[in-house]
């Protein structure tokens, strides 16, 4: 590095001394060496900022808006041990390994975090990296980023011959001596006690060198030792790897790096997402776009060490080895029972022989019928991105050894993730027998060659097993949904009146400015029963030319949350509201969700309104948004609705106005439907819940009205004709929503499937001869089929996303399943994140506003669009995981048998699913005592073959089986469990 | 300005003379004073300015990419003020010098794998010349390429079969990058112009006008190796006496290595 | 590698400035005596322009203005001078080498850009019928290429001693979210929105106001501000040089 220091005297404004150095370096990305040489400003006016330096405290350096930050180390910090009051700094390898410590709130407090350590740890893992500034950005744990890197006692140049790992660790101690001396100076002359710097590091050499300059350090795990509850907090540091020398097995070596950019860049190798059968924990699925069908990556040795999610780089084995995906169920924890947690490297083989028999699958027969399953095969050579974040799961008490629980001492034990997707977890935890029975969160920290399982550590125990505040926690953990109550710097947000919040009296108030007063209209509200964040209401009249005026009015949510408050980036970052069975957890606080912005009745609300007039016919002849002030006049429940539609005695014009809704949504949908509109089925049921206890009463399948349909037609018919508006006036960052079409290729097997067993015929070739198809596939003594072949082909589609219209060629806007060329959300803001990015684009599109510039930025719309589609696949995954617990515990205590369906079929059992309930599950054959012989041709399984109680067992057939819930005797997890009852199996 | 017939004529006969007298009392094989600085601009990876006492000034600049081997390992390019791109002089002066450094490289010296190579890009820019720039632009070029340096590369220990397919790595610390020119010098292209017997190094304008034509020697590794007539004035006339262009090789000789001698001093004091 | 932060919590950017510094000037004028009549040497943190101006004289061919464009007498104006702007970008000035062919648009339309600003700084109804070219060289590239540009000419023509009203002196500024950040090196330039002012002297005069990215109005007040102290600073920096240049002149002629 070139070190010419030019002193010099920078803008007067600011008055700092600073002087110049140049950073010379290589950069080496792709394959190319660029010589980068980048200005280093070294200053002395970087503060310590502890409360007690007299000197830094005086001149804190202020922002473009003359603010200062306060000095963040308090004057009385915390002790541990035989060390006197301290600051902590920890080197970068600290907050690797224990980033929950450093998190958690009983110790760990007036850290100073050095630059060094942090661009290291940014260069190490963005996520660390994010929780770490989070830490710094909240006041209460005293975090403090000193850039020591800046500041010209503490620069530090790489020498002749030293490593950068060196040079880093050199920095960290020289910014330690540099604090010593520098509050030892300026506190000279006061009374109060210096304050230690106390280096952490599990650098030996690094602690050696520290104490020969004179800087007080420590190791690691000494330190918490003397923290109180150090044993919750010993748990939670990531483990070290153990001397593994004498490692007999091993997964195969990842690529370097520059094969793998070398080789994607050839075509050899492929990158893509794994996905890990929900069925087989040693069978994934890589999508890759050089190839039509994904990839089938089978075994653990093929799977090598990566998770579902991970972005995996794949190379694809020879054509010899080509399989058909497995026609087996397996699961984890039959197969791997018996393994040992504290010394699996004792095991020699990689892939035990269980595992092995698990997979043995006889290579693709040359079946004609078969051909289209023949997939081709890929290893995973190197994972690009971890897809890890915390697990919830419960200890494998098999897994614990005897002496363990006697003597207190660190054992490894299994943690089981709920997640069947994911491996079990080894962690290392003193309090084993503590643990047991208990939901626990854990982190993955490593995944070594050596080891077979991953490695991670303890994070925090949610509570019991089966108690429901625990089992909430956990579901919403596992899903990533973000359930702390909202900050005060959130609720700081919302108007100060409070509940008292109304509509200005006098329409000369500012915020009536570009509104429109349409407080006269008929307007009403149709929505479930007891819907308390009533989004949208409509309204239609006749118009003299005998046109109808139709209104949709939605919340006018932007009014309340503008950009760039802290209430706007958290309700960004959770996205969507996530229903479960008996919690809402809110995108926004309660009081704009239940009541500023819910469009309730007889109140005056704030709205913004999508105004068309249509024909008789439904044919659109004019389409105009505008703000406006409306006071709904009704709130309906699709029942009442549907009741006052239908009673002829009620003429007022309210309810004509809803019947003339009725009439032009029906025009509407059979547009749509002609258009080639599916109409898909997911199976949807309702969890009845006592109010009082939250104990679920009883499961019903949803009921629909026409009334349902009535307010959905028009949601579409707003949200598309929104969508036409903001993308005409922002070609480039307009929020759309789009469907892509599914490739011909998904629909194969559920095609060949129903041909085989139900002599019908799917066409996939456009949605609307698929919805055609699925309209024929039909059979008259079993009206749910069709509802069950819809729920199957649902399953064979893409899922919609959000995305930014500059991102994507117009064609690519399709919406596949509605059947139009452009869509967006617009319609619920109170629950969606993306349709206040929508409010936010119309308003400025109707010149109602100007545009907040992180609207149009189209890389920050980007992150923002795919935050929102992984938060609504999760709020979808967790409604779902909701009711599903709610099920099982509804089913606790009865038995019962329902009709079910065979959903899947494998060589050694099948899938029922339960329309009753909405449930799915598995039903083994391994323990019966039928003989069975599996038929792959025909999806089949014949039992008892050859004897008068031959039954053939094929997909699509309606059976009974027997419901119960069972726990788990190695887990005592509970779970709803099926035995087949018609045709009786033992 | 041209120079008129009366002008023309004196500087001719004086040129020609035995003893020679130059306009400026140079000695025949004396250079001009010039001001030469080396590594300038940092964020090349060779940089040199040179300066002469009559305005003329160059400046170049290397820059070595990693590419797929097989095409043309250096390629120099040089824009000069108030001109076209694409005169004949600016293609003169690319080709003649991109010819003589690729002779003059050693071929494993730009090697990086054997799939991948640097290249070397040679960008010269003459802010102004009032004599022929040739020789000005080959000492610039010569004191860039002596401090060009070249990222050193990570060697990997995987010896796999898949190799060639890697991309290579390098080593993010500048200090540890490698010298282009370790163990042997870049080429010397030097012009001298004949008149009658006598011939001039570092020509000026004028003098080119008058002479009877312009020699230029390739100069590496203490040898002449490549030499070239070149028209340094407008009409067609350019005969040489065979005893003349002896006289040049042994002049060039001489001036090219003290030459070389004192741009390898302005590297080394920086 | 992962991005690193353009602006810290802590308020420091990537380069360990505050939001108001501007980076490390040097700059130096009458650099070459010999072949030109006015000359200069700007560097502005690691950008590094040098200008030539050579002028005012008889507009002729061969004085070598106008590159590509044909340049007769009949260009010549019977009111007041003429000026011509060109600028040569080295092919390694940038991160990745990069030959820009001679009459690149961008280069050509920063050329006229500046042609316009030195029309109204120069006084140039003293000199009619003549020719000032002012020829721009930029050698190194980290950002603020047209304030470096701007500013570099304003001190050769100052060299040359041709009237002028006043310095051009010119600044960038930027907005990252919500922080106005003042002379912008080539990553800041790269992640956010920014403009570059030119002021006529210490004055409120702008002379140019250039933005090329989107930014919300509201944030244009600030950033002009920033950047309009900016150029008032670099005025005086502009102007201790001339002095300094000035004096060791005089003090030579006097001995």
């Amino acid at each position: 590095m070139a070190t010419a220091l030019k002193r010099y005297f920078a803008d007067g404004s600011s008055g700092a001394t600073l002087s110049v150095s140049q950073k010379v370096y290589v950069r080496s990305r792709r394959g190319k060496a660029t010589k980068i040489v980048q200005e280093h400003y070294l200053r002395t006016d970087i503060p310590c900022s502890s409360q007690l330096c007299p000197i830094c405290s005086l001149n804190l350096p202020k922002d473009s808006s003359g603010a200062e930050r306060p000095p963040i180390l308090s004057r009385e910090p915390p002790t541990a041990g035989s060390w006197g009051p301290h600051y902590l700094v920890p080197d970068t390898n600290v907050f690797v390994k224990a980033m929950d410590l450093m998190e958690h709130k009983s110790a760990f407090y007036d850290v100073i975090v050095l630059q060094t350590v942090l661009d290291e740890l940014r260069n190490i893992s963005l996520p660390l990296y994010n929780r770490l500034r989070a830490l710094s950005q909240s006041q209460e744990k005293r975090f403090y980023v000193f850039h020591n890197e800046f500041r010209q006692e503490t620069f530090v140049e790489r020498q002749q011959g030293e490593s950068m790992n060196d040079k880093n660790d050199r920095a960290i101690r020289t910014a330690c001596a540099w604090y010593r001396v520098h509050l030892d100076e300026t506190m000279s002359k006061s009374s109060e006690i210096v304050p230690q710097v106390l280096l952490l590091s599990n650098d030996n050499d690094c602690l050696r060198k520290a104490r020969e300059l004179g800087v007080a350090c420590t190791n690691l795990d000494d330190y918490v030792r003397f923290l109180p509850d150090c044993d919750t907090l010993l748990d939670m540091i990531v483990a070290e790897h153990g001397g593994d020398e004498t490692h007999k097995f091993a997964y195969p070596e990842y690529y370097s790096t520059s094969r793998i950019q070398g080789g994607i860049q050839i075509g050899n190798l492929h990158q893509g997402v794994l996905n890990i059968s929900q069925y087989n924990y040693l069978e994934g699925s890589v999508t890759v776009p050089s190839f039509d069908r994904p990839l089938l990556i089978l075994g653990r040795e093929s799977i090598n060490r990566a998770m579902h999610g991970d972005v995996v780089v794949v190379e694809v084995l020879p054509e010899s080895e080509w399989k058909t995906p497995s026609t087996k169920i397996v699961e984890e924890d039959n197969i791997t029972k018996n393994d040992n947690a504290e010394d699996d490297e004792e095991e020699n083989l990689l892939v035990t022989e269980q595992e092995r028999r698990a997979l043995a699958e006889e290579p693709a027969t040359q079946n004609s019928s078969a051909e289209f399953k023949v997939q081709r095969t890929a290893k995973v050579v190197s994972v690009i991105k971890r897809n890890w974040r915390s697990y919830v799961g419960h200890i494998d008490a098999a897994s614990i050894s005897s002496d363990a629980v006697a003597t207190r001492r660190q054992t490894s034990v299994f943690l089981i993730p709920m997640n069947r997707r994911i491996p079990k977890i080894k962690i290392r935890t003193r309090r084993a027998a503590d643990l047991v029975g208990k939901r626990i969160l854990a982190a993955v920290d490593s995944w070594d060659a050596s080891s077979r399982y991953p490695q991670g550590h303890f994070i925090r125990a949610l509570g019991d097993i089966e108690a429901k505040a625990a089992e909430t926690e956990a579901l919403l953990l596992e899903y990533d949904v973000q359930y702390q109550p909202f900050t005060q710097s959130v609720l700081d947000c919302l108007p100060i009146e409070g509940h008292d919040w109304k509509v200005p009296a006098e329409t000369s108030d500012p915020r009536w400015t570009g509104r429109e007063d349409l407080r006269d209209l008929l307007v009403c509200s149709i929505d479930p029963p007891g819907c308390q964040d009533i989004d949208d209401a409509l309204h239609a009249r006749p118009l003299p030319n005998g046109n109808f005026e139709v209104g949709v009015h939605i919340a006018d949510v932007s009014h309340f949350v503008k950009p760039n408050t802290a209430m706007d980036s958290e309700a960004s970052s959770r996205g969507t509201t996530v229903y479960l069975v008996d919690k809402r957890i809110d995108m926004l606080p309660v009081l704009l969700g239940t009541n500023l912005c819910s469009l309730m009745p007889y109140v005056e609300r704030f709205a913004f309104s999508a105004i068309w007039e249509m024909t008789p016919d439904a044919e659109i002849v004019n389409t105009r948004f505008t703000k406006s002030v409306i006071r709904s006049k009704e709130a309906f429940s699709y029942e009442q609705a549907q009741l006052r539609i239908d009673d002829k005695s009620q003429t007022d014009p309210l309810t004509q106005g809803i019947r003339d809704l009725l009439r032009l949504s029906k025009a509407l949908k059979a547009k749509r439907m002609a258009a080639g509109a599916l109409n898909l089925a997911s199976p949807e049921v309702k969890v009845n819940v006592e109010s009082e206890t939250s104990d679920p009463m009883d499961v019903e399948v949803k009921k629909s009205h026409e009334t349902n349909s009535l307010v959905e037609e028009f949601m579409l018919l707003a949200n598309i004709s929104v969508a036409a508006k903001i993308y005409e006036a922002f070609p480039q960052s307009a929020m759309l929503r789009r469907h892509g079409a599914p490739p011909k290729e998904n629909f194969e097997v559920l095609a060949d499937q129903l041909r085989v067993c139900k002599q019908l015929s799917l066409n996939a070739e456009s949605s609307k001869q698929l919805a055609d198809s699925l309209d024929a596939c039909k059979d008259s003594n079993d009206p749910y089929l069709n509802t069950l072949i819809r729920i199957m082909a649902t399953r064979c589609m893409l899922a919609a996303e959000y995305f930014c219209s500059g991102t994507m060629a117009e064609p690519e806007f399709r919406h596949y399943g509605l059947a139009t060329h452009i869509y967006t959300h617009w319609t619920s803001p109170i629950r969606r994140y993306a349709d206040i990015v929508a409010h936010r684009q119309l308003a400025s599109a109707i010149a109602y506003e100007p545009l907040h510039e992180s609207l149009r930025d189209k890389p920050k719309l980007e992150r923002v669009c795919q935050n929102i589609n992984q938060r609504h696949r999760n709020a979808q995954f967790a409604g779902r995981a909701s009711v599903e617990y709610y099920i099982g515990q509804a089913l606790k205590n009865h038995e019962l048998d329902v009709e079910a369906y065979v959903m899947k079929v494998f060589s050694n059992g099948f899938v029922v699913f339960v329309p009753q309930f909405g449930i799915e599950g598995p039903i083994h054959l391994r323990d019966a005592k039928s003989s069975f012989k599996f038929d792959e041709a025909n999806y089949a399984l014949i039992l008892n073959e050859g004897t008068d109680k031959e039954e053939t067992l094929q997909l699509f057939r309606k059976i009974i089986v027997h419901v119960e819930t069972v726990v788990e005797e190695s887990t005592g997890k509970r779970k709803v469990a099926f035995r087949s009852q018609n045709p009786k199996i033992e | 300005m041209p120079l008129s017939i009366a002008e023309e004529n004196y500087l001719s006969t004086s040129l020609s003379q035995k003893p020679p007298c130059r306009p400026d009392g140079r000695d025949p094989h004396t250079f001009r004073p010039l001001d030469a600085a080396a590594g300038i601009l940092p964020a090349t990876n060779g940089s040199a300015r040179i300066r002469l006492c009559d305005g003329g000034e160059c400046i170049v600049g290397v820059k070595a990419e990693v590419e797929v081997c097989g095409g043309k390992p250096v390629e120099v390019q040089c824009d000069i003020a108030g001109q076209l791109n694409n005169s004949p002089l600016q293609s003169f002066l690319c080709t003649t010098l991109e010819s003589a450094v690729r002779n003059a490289l050693p071929p494993s010296h730009l090697s990086i794998s054997n799939k991948y190579t640097y290249k070397l890009y040679i960008d010269g820019i003459i802010l102004d010349h009032v004599s022929h720039p040739l020789t000005l632009l080959s000492m610039t070029i010569f004191l860039a390429l002596l401090n060009t340096r070249l990222p050193t590369l990570i060697t990997e220990d995987n010896t796999d079969e898949n190799d060639e397919i890697g991309l290579p790595q390098f080593e993010s610390d500048w200090q540890q990058s490698r010298l282009l020119c370790d163990d042997w010098l870049p080429p010397l292209v030097q012009l001298a112009v004949v008149a009658g017997r006598n011939v001039f190094v570092d020509p000026t304008g004028e003098e080119a006008a008058v002479s009877d034509g312009g020699i230029l020697a390739i100069w590496h590794q203490s040898k002449v190796v490549g030499l070239r007539t070149v028209n340094t004035r407008d009409s067609s006339r350019q005969v040489f006496n065979v005893k003349s262009v002896a006289t040049a090789v042994d002049v060039l000789t001489q001036t090219s290595r003290e030459v070389e001698n004192a741009l390898r001093k302005v590297v080394a004091s920086t | 590698m992962s991005r690193p932060e353009i602006y810290s919590p802590e308020g420091l950017r990537i380069d360990g400035r505050r939001w108001n510094e501007v980076r490390h000037i040097k700059c130096a004028i009458n650099t070459h005596p010999a072949s030109s009549d006015g000359s200069s040497i700007i560097e502005q943190g690691n950008t590094k322009v040098m200008c030539n101006v050579v002028g005012p004289a008889e507009p002729t061919s061969s004085s070598g203005g106008g590159g590509a464009k044909s340049n007769t007498n009949s260009f010549a104006n019977e009111n007041k001078v003429t000026l011509s702007v060109k600028a040569t970008v080295a092919p390694f000035s940038t991160i990745d080498r990069r030959k820009r062919s001679g009459n690149d648009s961008r280069i050509q339309e920063m050329c006229l850009t500046i042609q316009h600003i030195f029309e109204e700084a120069v006084m140039g109804h003293l000199q009619p019928r003549s020719q000032i070219v002012i020829s721009l060289y930029i050698l190194a590239q980290d950002g603020g290429m047209l304030q470096a540009c701007i500013n570099a000419a304003s001190l050769a023509l100052i060299d040359a001693g041709i009237p002028m009203y006043d310095y051009v002196c010119a600044c960038t500024a930027g907005m990252h979210d919500t922080e106005v950040l003042l002379d912008l090196n080539r990553l800041e330039e790269n992640d956010m929105p920014f403009l570059t002012m030119a002021t006529l002297g210490a004055t409120r005069k702008v002379s140019l106001m250039q933005l090329e990215t989107r930014v919300g109005v509201d944030k244009l007040e600030p950033m002009m501000a920033a950047a309009m102290s900016g150029c008032h600073y670099l005025r005086q920096i502009m102007d201790a040089q001339v002095r300094k240049h000035g004096k060791n002149r005089l003090a030579r002629v006097g001995a």
